[in-house]
Parts: C-alpha cells; structure tokens; sequence
C-alpha cells in the first residue's frame, strides 16, 4: 500500500546533480512511503523562515560503507490528504 | 607554524606572515623564503586530514540527530563547515600564491607539489560535503513551490526517479518492489 508521492517538475534533474546509487536512491524512495505510517511521529515542524514539515531521514549507501547519507527533504501534505508533496530536498554525504 | 582551521585564525596568520614575505620579497631573499615556505608547507601537511574530520564530526552529528528524531540547525552546520573548509582552502592558496613567486625567481620548493595536491584534496571535500547540501529554502521559494502544487504544476516522484535513472516506469517499481520484498524479508537496511 502507497500514497501519492509528487514533486516539482525540477525534481529529475536535481536527483540526476546528485549522482547518487540507484540502491541509495530507491531507498529514499521507500523511506517516502513510510510516511504513510505514523507521520507525526516521522515529521518535524519547521517554522522559520516558512511554516513546513521536514523529513530527516539516514540512509547508508550498501556498495561503498565508507560513507552514509543524512536525507532532509521539506514536504507538505497536498489538499485531499492523500497526496505527499516533496518540496524540496538535499542530503549531507557523510564519511564514516 | 600549525595553523588551526578557523576563518579568524587563518585571517590572523595570513596578516603575520605576510609582513616578513614581502619584506623577503623586497630584499629579493627568494631562498629565504623558499626554505620558511617550505618548512610551513611541511607543518600544515594535515589541514586535509584536519577539515575531513570535521566533515566527519559534523556528520556524526547530523546522523545521530537524523536517528534520533532531534532537530538540529542543518544551515548553520552547513555554514560553519564550509567556514572551516573556506579557511583551510584560504591558508592553502595564500602558501600557493608565494610558492609561485618563489618559483618565478628560479627557487625550488621541494613540498610545491605536495601542497598543491592539499588544495586539490580539499576542494574535492568541498564540493563532496557541500554540493548537494539540504539548505533550507527561503519563505519565497516554499511559497512558489506549493503555488506551483495548488496549480497542479507537479509530477509523480516515480516518473521523476525512473527518467532519473534511465528507466521505464515498470522497470523502476520493480526495482523498488523488489528492494521493499527484501526489506520485509530482514534484508540488510
């Protein structure tokens, strides 16, 4: 079971500049879907400089272990509910 | 000399050394300066190791923030870091700009070459640590965003990922299927 996830038209040539491992990438993908469970519990409230919601998520990448990843990505939940928007989004390449 | 990465200090060091280079500049005492050049060279060969471990606290940081459920300030992180790197980059450069002029008046500094390495070695941090950086968008872009949603200016993320990669729509959720099954099954997160 999913919900609709969308994102800005921009979205495909922003995942492309991040050049990351398609593992890593359906990962995050995943990691999207499981906002359809416990949301409160997944999301934290953003106030400043705009009132938003932001999900911060860590995410290893399985052929190089030599570094992880740290995902924030701003969403809002879309006018029926039922839909995700992913506003934006950008990770932190972490050396392990 | 060893100098501790912080934009301050790099500012300070580069003002005290830069009174007796020129000084060695007007008196035209290139081997004097390609010795003190290279001995300071030498001292600092760990400004990349140093500003990798500070990628690396600040990482430690942000992944035990991330597991843990607690907001930290990603910006300012993402500031002071690049800071850091800024300042290691900045002290680099400033040796490099003298090495150069040494060189020009026929001296040999035998560690040009590993500095040079240094600078290439940090900017390659930089633009791993930094460039796809999460920076918060300003109340202006939020906004042109979620008008560009309430429009209905938006695309399915799967087709975003799947052109993303090259891929039909099927063969992305397949992939995708294929990993949930795994995880479900006790794959390896």
């Amino acid at each position: 079971m999913s919900f609709h996830v969308r994102t800005r038209g921009d979205f495909q040539r922003r995942l492309r500049r991040w050049n990351l491992p398609v593992e890593v990438q359906i990962d995050v993908r995943l990691r999207l879907d499981e906002l359809l469970h416990n949301p409160a519990e997944r999301l934290q409230r953003i106030t400043h400089p705009f009132d938003g919601l932001a999900y911060i998520f860590p995410a290893v990448d399985r052929s190089n272990r030599t570094y992880g990843y740290v995902f924030t990505f701003q969403v809002r939940y879309g006018t029926d509910e039922e839909t995700l928007w992913v506003v934006s989004g950008g990770y932190e390449r972490v050396p392990i | 000399m060893v100098v501790q990465l912080s934009p301050e200090t790099v500012s300070v060091v580069r003002a005290i050394l830069d009174k007796p280079f020129r000084l060695m500049e007007k008196r035209s005492d290139w081997p004097a300066m390609a010795t003190t050049l290279d001995a300071l060279i030498r001292a600092n060969e760990d400004v990349p190791g140093d500003v990798r471990e500070t990628w690396r606290l600040s990482g430690v940081t942000s992944k035990e923030a991330a597991a843990n459920g607690r907001l930290i300030d990603r910006d300012e992180n993402g500031r002071n870091l690049a800071a850091t790197i800024d300042a290691g980059l900045a002290f680099l450069r400033f040796l490099d700009g003298w090495v150069s002029a040494v060189q020009s008046h026929g001296q040999v500094v035998p560690s040009a070459e590993a500095l040079r390495a240094m600078i290439a070695d940090v900017e390659s941090i930089r633009s791993e640590a930094l460039d796809n950086w999460p920076w918060t968008p300003t109340k202006e872009e939020w906004e042109e965003a979620i008008a560009e949603f309430e429009r209905g200016e938006s695309v399915d993320i799967d087709d975003a990922f799947a052109a993303a990669n090259g891929l039909s729509r099927e063969e992305w959720l397949r992939l995708v299927e294929d990993r949930r099954r795994a995880l479900a099954g006790g794959g390896d997160r």
